[in-house]
């Protein structure tokens, strides 16, 4: 064991496959989580859209086609202008 | 061998040892540390961050047309919006701020004092709402509220006979009090809808949070089961 340790070839070669490890493994979190995040927010935004474009009918003739784009540029901020009474969940 | 550099040789050895001493408890302490946030406070300090970063809020559903056969909406709800500052406000010199580069973006802006909030444009329409899109989202103390305005066909007798609406408490949702509003009033209500979102530390919304927990539902539309005239006559002989 303590000869392994000594030869030099060996502990570069120990380092080098616990960094390629590492990088293996923080490269599979990243990919995994970020498709998650990725397709999580799609949905939100997706659900959003969805939501606003209930308000269309709603809106005066000549502000539906400025209202459908801001839909679409910005669904979080159609929404957000479209709610009310925003709260702190109850504990 | 020289009897000084056995003692450096030594004094380094001793030096390594509390320098790797050091290390081992400072690892130590961090991994206590680690330890003690992620595994023994973890359900308790992810409750208090939901309870500090998440808020839910109402989507007001829009009340549905009351129709009469052969003569369209007697009628129906307009949705607006207005720019506000709610209350707090800030302090008089960042409202001045406020006021005068909101008024270069949006001519025509006339502030006007209400109870709780400063009403700064009533009836902003969606395209001056994109043009103010990234002030509003750098100025977060600033709101663009709904309003819901039900309007009424221009007849005569129509606007008796359809009745009143008033808005619910803390919403701009509207209710029937009287006529037909009120006769009608489950169908044209709708459902509210329920979502919830996440804050950043100025009060932003985090883009990619948003979650609709409870869908809202529109108003169903009412017809009238008989013309508007025989249903004035009727009135009028109630009346």
């Amino acid at each position: 064991m303590s000869a392994w340790i000594k030869n030099r070839k060996f502990r570069y070669a120990f380092c080098f496959a616990v960094l390629a490890l590492s990088l293996l493994l923080l490269g599979a979190g990243r990919m995994n989580g970020g498709k998650r995040t990725l397709s999580r927010r799609a949905a939100n935004i997706s659900t959003c859209r969805d939501t606003c474009e209930r308000l269309l009918p709603a809106l005066p003739a000549g502000d539906r086609a400025a209202w459908d784009a801001l839909v679409r540029k910005s669904p979080e901020l159609a929404l957000r202008i479209g709610s009310v009474n925003l709260h702190e969940l109850g504990r | 061998m020289n009897p000084e550099a056995v003692t450096s040789a030594e004094q380094f050895r001793r030096r390594s040892g509390i320098l790797f001493l050091i290390l081992i408890v400072w690892g130590i302490l961090a991994a206590g540390h680690i330890f003690y946030y992620s595994w023994y406070l973890r359900e308790k300090l992810l409750k208090e961050s939901r309870h500090l970063a998440w808020r839910e809020g109402v989507l007001p559903p829009v009340r549905g047309r009351i129709l009469a056969p052969g003569a369209g909406a007697l009628a129906w709800t307009e949705l607006t919006h207005d720019l506000i500052l709610p209350k707090p406000f800030p302090p008089a010199p960042r409202i001045e701020t406020l006021i005068r580069e909101l008024a270069a973006l949006l001519p025509g802006l006339v502030p006007e004092k209400h109870g709780e909030f400063l009403l700064l444009k009533q009836n902003i329409s969606p395209k001056e709402i994109l043009i103010i899109e990234k002030y509003l989202s750098r100025h977060p103390e600033l709101s663009v509220v709904p309003r819901m305005v039900r309007r009424i066909a221009d007849r005569p007798g129509v606007r008796e006979l359809v009745g009143e609406t008033t808005a619910e408490a803390e919403s701009p949702a509207l209710k029937g009090i009287s006529g037909l509003e009120r006769k009608y009033d489950s169908e044209l209500a709708g459902k509210a809808g329920k979502f919830r979102v996440m804050l950043d530390r100025r009060g932003n919304w985090v883009s990619g949070t948003v979650e609709i927990i409870v869908s809202p539902e529109n108003g169903k539309d009412v017809v009238l089961p008989s013309p508007v005239e025989g249903l004035l006559k009727e009135g009028g002989v109630r009346r």
